[in-house]
């Protein structure tokens, strides 16, 4: 089992290298912004999987707002 | 104006594999253990819901020629709201893409690569399906058309050769397990139907315009038929085991020999699941990189792609133990499409039809005395 200090250092590596990749094809400022917005809340998020894999997340979500009708159908 | 890179056949293609992907793999034992028997018959029932969703996507483009759903829902609803509904349709793209990711990698990693974490293999793919999608729609056509003649051949591998293991009194009587199993079986299966909305980000790309509604009529036609055939052969083949089965026709492609001296056969049709899989997520990433970058205004899509492909990692592995979760939830997950590609599309292609009779009745108003 790989421990989650390497998988944190895991991701800054993959994250520098596609930002590296990313960065040299992006121009105009706006995109650069709408880039970086997007880039750092999937980072921010990746590190908080990694710590608690079962933290709450959209499928939490999607369950909770349709839940009833589900058992109402299927069970 | 958008430049035309793709024909409606090539667009139907993109979506026939994309619906039958994931549905080959998980659609026979979910509609075997709600409808039993009868399973093969729900497919008929769910198919008005993807006549709809393409009827819908054409009818929104036929207005807009130029704008995918997020565009029209902002030109339609107004900037606040339209971008309130379009962010909702973007993350029912997402989401739906993300739970189809992990099943990849769940079945992956359950069936071959037992050593490597669903993570890798998730992150493999999207770098390469990231690397197509930046490549543009043309790219995206051709990928369909070329993919089809191999799916096809590698289905038909499996099938024919287990035709004589078949049984067709596991198919009888017809309607045995109730007319309420069927609808629901009908019902899970817009896991899959709504997904024809995905043509609406597409079509602002494809040249021959008129041949879209009939051609995405027939491809709903023929989709329905093709899951109602895979069913079927599920049900005579597995019998009433095939309900006991995540993946029931993998489980047959593993009992295949062919003329008793070809075995596992099951690698090279993992091969064909493995493209279907692709272009599944490869059309979804397409259309929500396009749509996210209409929702944020910039000009050029292609910068959104890894940080989307990214995010899409992410949401397959956020709150998922493992793929059981999609059974469990198929009522919620079918209730949230449903809403997201097809009551969403009506609100909008409503508005649009009210603010043009608005339009006309504005025009045609007699100007007062002055």
């Amino acid at each position: 089992m790989v421990s989650k200090i390497t998988l944190y250092w895991l991701l800054l590596i993959v994250a520098i290298v596609v930002l590296w990749h990313d960065w040299r094809g992006i121009k105009g400022r706006n995109t650069a912004l709408a880039y970086s917005a997007m880039y750092a809340i999937s980072l921010v998020i990746s590190f908080i999987v990694v710590y608690d894999r079962r933290f709450p997340g959209p499928v939490l979500v999607l369950n909770k707002l349709f839940e009833h009708l589900n058992r109402l159908l299927f069970r | 104006m958008h430049k035309v890179n793709m024909s409606s056949f090539q667009l139907y293609v993109l979506l026939f594999i994309t619906m039958n992907g994931t549905g080959l793999l998980t659609a026979p034992g979910l509609l075997a253990r709600m409808a039993g028997a009868s399973s093969w018959m729900a497919p008929f029932l769910a198919m008005p819901v993807g006549l709809v969703a393409i009827w819908l996507a054409v009818k929104l483009n036929r207005q807009f020629p130029e704008d995918n759903l997020v565009g029209i829902a902002e030109k339609v609803a107004g900037p606040v709201a339209g971008r309130a509904l379009s962010l909702l349709y973007l993350f029912y793209m997402l989401s739906s893409t993300g739970f189809v990711l992990r099943q990849f990698s769940d079945f992956l990693t359950n069936s071959f690569l037992m050593r490597t974490p669903g993570t890798v293999v998730s992150a493999c793919l999207l770098l390469v399906g990231g690397y197509a999608v930046k490549q543009g729609p043309e790219l995206l056509g051709r990928l369909g058309t070329m993919f089809l003649p191999i799916f096809i051949s590698l289905s038909l591998l499996v099938c024919l050769p287990m035709l004589w293991n078949a049984h067709i009194r596991y198919a009888l009587p017809l309607g045995s397990a109730g007319w309420e199993s069927v609808l629901s079986g009908a019902y899970a299966l817009q896991l899959w139907f709504p997904m024809m909305t995905f043509a609406s980000f597409y079509l602002p790309y494809v040249g021959d315009k008129r041949k879209a509604l009939a051609g995405g009529i027939w491809m709903v036609v023929v989709n329905t038929i093709w899951f109602a055939c895979t069913n079927l052969f599920a049900l005579v083949v597995l019998g009433p085991a095939a309900s006991g089965f995540n993946y029931p026709i993998m489980t047959i492609v593993r009992q295949v020999q062919l003329s008793e001296f070809v075995e596992h056969i099951d690698a090279l049709v993992m091969m064909g699941w493995v493209l279907a899989f692709f272009v599944r997520i490869v059309v979804c990433l397409f259309g929500a990189a396009v749509g996210t970058a209409r929702w944020l205004g910039l000009p050029n899509y292609r910068p959104l792609v890894y940080p989307l492909a990214w995010l899409l990692v992410i949401v397959s592995q956020w709150g998922l133990r493992n793929t059981q979760y999609i059974p469990n939830s198929t009522g919620a997950l079918c209730m949230f499409y449903l809403a997201n590609a097809i009551a969403l599309p009506s609100v909008l292609l409503l508005l649009s039809l009210l603010r043009r009779v608005n339009d006309r009745s504005g025009e045609t108003t007699p100007a007062g005395p002055s």
